[in-house]
């Protein structure tokens, strides 16, 4: 039994998929229907599906940008494309399995054959790592925060600031309450907007809007006070680049 | 070659076409009316200069070159002036430029005339009135700045037909292509995909507003110009398609003069408009997004604005989005052609907003001279 969630902003979309999945051949169930990228998000993370037929071209967040949010286990996914040239060659170069509209009938047996056989072999989708890999320098949007069982997508400029914790990483809001996020304090600086969050430490990447005032701490080196108080420590090499960056 | 240098290249071309041909123009006269002198002079072995310009033939090739220079230079600057506030595709355009030119240059005529006694006595050192050719020649280069003027507006008729059939080519190949675009067609037919099972009717009904866009943007480049009505119908199956697509995402509030709708405006003029607004407002905001289509009339005006409560250009300069392939560039090319300086296009920072004459139908003279022809039936 392969469990599936349909992400696509059009309800009529969403119609002929959910009328075409009671009629394939593989046994599927439908656990839940999302017509957003952000409404996707947390549903996969909650139902765990095994597969997402995903739409490419939605407001907000778009089905590449899912793919970038999704915490793993990441489930198995076929995109699906009226006719876009960019998410097509996207496809092609990585190999990925892609359904166009009108999807037919035959070709999402196709698809669902497919998946089948990996999930029963417990095998990754090969195409969609080097999808996420190939993603690793693209610049986040958004980002993925853990609250509780939920996850929730957030705008970078709710956080100010991240720090990395032995294992985890915690999101700080400005409204004052930190959570986890799965993604690394690394790819996280490397794939926010450079002229947004400025890693100070190798623990604490910093929102440039937040920050308040330098202040020497002890044996020369500074610390960086934010806009509610909290002070951060800089490390010792970093600390002519945030002066550079906080003088001008 | 710069496009100063060429622009100063042209102008001498053209004064010196002027002065030559007005040269022979009082050449000829002068051969006909004195041969004998011409052949005296061709005889002393063409003296140079200087020589006495009462002495023929210097003296009907002056009046010539006079009559010439001022006749073409009035004509050029009558053309220049009424070129682009009247494109030449219209029989009233087309009267404006024969008015404006038969005044000007008879106004000239006289003026030179009338000042005659005083170029006799100043340049030619001959008494006035033993000038036996001059009417002649005046008449002879008037008639031929005449004909050239209208050698230049066949030209410029020639040129002006040809370009309005390019871009109404241009506006029909891009709706068509905007319809036959994957991603609208293929989201169309999927959307039928989904309802031809749960709501044949709906399904029905979308097909017939598919089929008859296609029918009017085909038949676009054939029908130049149609009543505001007529481009309303067109947009409003548009909107069907997309709204069966987006459901209530989609919101559309017209707020539309009805006294307007047999106004006279180019083919294909709204519809693109209300698809950019669905391409970039619509299918880019998370929200539902609203589309205000407003026609209003604003004094002899008409004033048409299409605004999106999408992301909106961002005050981004109008060249680029005129370039970013928006097809707003060649709405703003017809609407030229068409009205001329009096119409125009404005980008706002949440849509777009045309002005343009209030021509109402059964007004000949603002009907196209020809139909323009359509490549779609050879």
């Amino acid at each position: 039994m392969l469990r599936v969630i349909l992400v696509d902003d059009e309800p009529l979309a969403r119609e002929r998929l959910r009328g075409l999945l009671q009629r394939v051949d593989a046994e599927v169930e439908l656990v839940a229907e999302a017509g957003s990228g952000r409404e996707a998000i947390p549903l996969i993370h909650e139902h765990r599906p095994d597969l997402v037929l995903l739409d490419i071209q939605m407001p907000g967040l778009d089905g590449f940008d899912v793919v970038d949010l999704l915490a793993p286990p990441r489930p198995h996914i076929v995109f699906v494309t009226a006719f876009d040239t960019y998410a097509v060659r996207a496809f092609e170069v990585h190999a990925l399995d892609y359904l166009t509209k009108p999807v037919t009938l035959e070709r999402l047996n196709r698809s669902l054959a497919r998946i089948e056989a990996l999930v029963e072999r417990q095998a990754s989708d090969e195409a969609l790592d080097r999808l996420e890999a190939s993603r690793s320098e693209a610049p986040l949007r958004r980002l993925t925060l853990q609250m509780g069982r939920r996850l929730r997508v957030t705008e970078p400029d709710e956080i100010r600031y991240f720090e990395a914790r032995e294992k985890i990483v915690l999101a700080h809001l400005f409204e004052g309450k930190a959570y986890p996020t799965h993604f690394t304090i690394q790819t996280l600086e490397s794939r926010l907007d450079h002229t947004a969050f400025l890693r100070i430490h190798r623990a604490f990447l910093v929102n440039l809007t937040a920050i308040r005032e330098l202040s020497p701490w002890f044996s020369g080196t500074l610390q960086l006070g934010l806009d509610d108080g909290t002070k951060l420590p800089i490390s010792r090499r970093r600390v002519r680049a945030v002066k550079q960056i906080v003088n001008r | 070659m710069p496009a100063s240098t060429h622009n100063w290249l042209s102008w001498l071309g053209t004064v010196c076409l002027m002065v030559i041909v007005g040269a022979l123009c009082g050449l000829l006269v002068g051969w006909i009316e004195k041969p004998a002198e011409l052949q005296a002079w061709i005889d002393a072995g063409a003296p140079l200069w200087p020589i006495k310009l009462s002495a023929s033939p210097w003296e009907p090739m002056f009046y010539g070159v006079l009559y010439s220079v001022s006749m073409w230079s009035t004509m050029l600057g009558v053309r220049g002036w009424a070129y682009r506030r009247f494109p030449v595709l219209t029989w009233r355009a087309m009267m404006v430029h024969v008015v404006a030119n038969t005044l000007m240059l008879v106004g000239v005529f006289v003026g030179l005339t009338a000042l005659d006694p005083l170029i006799c006595r100043w340049i030619t050192h001959a008494p006035y009135g033993d000038t036996p050719h001059l009417g002649t020649t005046a008449i002879v280069s008037f008639g031929v700045a005449g004909l050239l003027t209208s050698l230049t507006y066949a030209v410029d008729f020639y040129r002006a037909m040809q370009k309005a059939e390019r871009t109404a080519l241009v506006a029909e190949l891009r709706a068509l292509r905007a319809q036959i675009n994957p991603h609208f067609l293929f989201n169309t037919l999927n959307s039928i995909a989904a309802l031809i099972h749960t709501r044949p009717n709906e399904a029905e009904h979308v097909i017939e507003e598919l089929a008859e866009l296609f029918r009017y943007t085909l038949q676009a480049s054939k029908h130049p110009t149609v009543s505001l009505g007529e481009e309303l119908r067109a947009t409003d199956r548009y909107i069907v398609i997309e709204k069966t697509r987006f459901r209530d995402h989609l919101v559309i509030i017209r707020d539309i003069d009805q006294t307007l709708l047999d106004a006279h405006v180019p083919s294909l003029l709204i519809q693109p408009l209300v698809e950019n607004a669905v391409k970039h407002g619509v299918s880019r905001s998370e929200d539902p997004c609203a589309i205000y289509l407003e026609i209003q009339r604003s004094g002899t005006e008409v004033v048409l604005r299409v605004r999106d409560t999408g992301p909106g250009f961002d005050g981004r300069d109008p060249a680029s989005i005129y370039k970013a392939g928006t097809g707003l560039a060649n709405v703003r090319d017809r609407l030229q052609l068409h009205f001329g300086l009096q119409a125009r296009l404005e980008i706002l920072s949440d849509g777009v907003e045309l002005h343009f004459p209030y021509v109402p139908p059964g007004d000949r003279r603002t009907e196209p001279m020809v139909a323009l022809p359509s490549r779609a039936e050879v």
